[in-house]
């Protein structure tokens, strides 16, 4: 985990006009998230956001049974702890760490004093949040109706995006639990990706070797999810004009 | 506190969304002449995916399901709404498009507000930003608890949580729905649903005739049902009994 970090690494982070980031970066923790560590529990009551910078979150919702299926994967797209923001406290998620690295920290005090500032990060965090749903209502689709072939092939895109090496630190066993399918299904299509030379699978470790490849055999759903999440979180968004969704800053400023 | 003599073209008051209620109730009284009572039919398309939204909906007596497509055409619903919620909650979000498509699930009316119009509203650490702001974290959990029960649990199951979520909506134990659009909402073989319904008909839990279902055993089909019926009335449950402290709570 060499190198040096800094907060623009995460998009939302990065896409705070300057005042924000002289007002929060200097709150933000750097933290070493291991793999399995679980940020919070369903029913946990959330005392910080994270923005990831080399980690992925899976955000997995668990039945009564303790079965669970993974309805998003968040890395340095995004942010952990969006219910911090929404007033109900509590999460009905787990979130667990799929993929070692760092994060930055904020604390739940701090972010809701940014947001009595009217600045920009609470209209971030909403658009984030839209391609959060975006992502879980295409996760439902995909589980419904697409291979467990395509669905590996999505999930190791959508992973492959939130990393900066080719190389997941990541079993089969894993990966079935993702995507709530049996372990021999998850095999057989790893295997299947191996045959064709797209990936290699050793010791723990899946590296991905042709990612053209992987895109072909991915079902729309990859390029549906990173289309939502580019068209909504653009890097410094406030500089765009044109296709930009509207914001409600936008329309508060239209209105006056 | 019913002094609002404002003239309201064509509006017959008071509403049945519980959320719009709490909002005109409160320091919201002035949003009714912007709110227009629409009729809502079975199998209409109120959003088309991807395309622009004018205007928000708050179901009283229709229900809106939210569909995700695939480009075969294939479906799943990651949610339904009815008088408890609003359709158009991206508005709030900051988009202008929706990505899921909106349909009439049970035709009924709808209070409808042009996005323009609710979009003024929105003032930071306004009542309606933080009601907002919760409905979202409902519509969060549910549809996560989509995913997780359509990976999980059995057609049946699913099924029974389905019709369940639909009888508390419809205003009697009857509704019209069709095989064919009960298995897009769950994504499941439109035989696989068939088959179900057969079972739970001959368990006599509902009466199925010339596409209309009666619900006839309430507490049998809960039985039947995945915890994810329970879950989906908690949410909302937990949303409404908030809702008056909402919109009381000065910012």
């Amino acid at each position: 985990m060499a190198g040096t970090f800094h907060p623009q690494q995460n998009h939302i982070l990065d896409a705070l006009p300057q005042p924000e980031r002289e007002r929060l970066f200097p709150y933000l923790r750097l933290v070493t998230l291991p793999l399995g560590k679980v940020l919070y529990e369903s029913g946990d009551t959330l005392r910080h956001i994270y923005f990831p910078i080399d980690s992925i979150i899976s955000l997995l919702y668990v039945l009564q049974d303790g079965a669970s299926a993974e309805i998003a994967v968040v890395g340095n797209d995004g942010a952990i702890g969006v219910a911090l923001f929404m007033g109900g406290e509590t999460t009905t998620n787990r979130a667990i760490v799929q993929s070692a690295g760092s994060a930055y920290m904020l604390t739940g005090a701090r972010l809701k004093e940014e947001f009595g500032r009217h600045g920009e990060m609470l209209h971030i965090l909403l658009r984030y949040t839209q391609a959060l749903i975006t992502q879980m209502a295409q996760t439902a689709v995909c589980n419904r109706h697409h291979s467990v072939d395509q669905q590996l092939c999505r999930w190791l895109l959508l992973s492959l995006d939130r990393l900066s090496s080719a190389k997941l630190t990541m079993t089969q066993e894993l990966i079935a639990n993702m995507l709530g399918v049996r372990r021999e299904g998850v095999t057989e299509a790893a295997g299947k990706l191996q045959r064709l030379g797209v990936i290699t699978c050793q010791r723990g470790h899946i590296t991905v070797l042709d990612r053209p490849r992987l895109e072909q055999l991915c079902c729309e759903c990859y390029a549906v999810v990173k289309k939502e999440t580019d068209r909504l979180l653009p890097l410094h968004p406030l500089h765009l004009h044109g296709e930009q969704p509207l914001t409600t800053r936008d329309a508060w400023n239209e209105q006056k | 506190m019913k002094k609002n003599k404002r003239h309201l073209s064509g509006t017959d008051f008071p509403v049945k969304n519980d959320i719009l209620r709490a909002l005109l109730n409160s320091e919201y009284k002035h949003l009714r002449p912007m709110l227009e009572r629409v009729d809502l039919k079975l199998g209409e398309i109120i959003y088309q995916a991807d395309q622009r939204i004018d205007h928000v909906y708050f179901p009283e007596t229709a229900v809106v399901a939210m569909i995700d497509t695939v480009e075969d055409g294939a479906t799943v619903e990651v949610g339904i709404i009815g008088h408890e919620g609003m359709v158009g909650i991206n508005i709030f979000l900051g988009c202008l498009v929706t990505p899921d498509k909106a349909i009439v699930q049970i035709s009924g009316s709808a209070m409808r507000m042009k996005t323009s119009a609710l979009r003024k509203e929105l003032r930071f650490g306004s009542p309606l930003q933080r009601l907002l702001l919760r409905y979202t974290q409902v519509l969060l959990a549910i549809i996560s608890q989509s995913v997780a029960c359509s990976q999980h649990h059995t057609v049946g199951q699913r099924l029974a949580r389905w019709l369940l979520t639909m009888h508390d909506h419809a205003e009697s134990n009857e509704f019209e729905m069709s095989h064919k659009s009960i298995a897009a909402m769950l994504g499941a073989r439109r035989e696989g649903v068939t088959e179900e319904a057969v079972k739970l008909q001959a368990a006599g839990l509902i009466a199925y005739r010339r596409a209309r279902i009666q619900i006839l055993d309430e507490a049998g089909l809960k039985k039947k049902s995945c915890e994810c019926y329970r879950f989906i009335r908690r949410q909302f449950d937990g949303l409404l009994k908030e809702v008056p402290a909402f919109l009381s709570r000065k910012p």
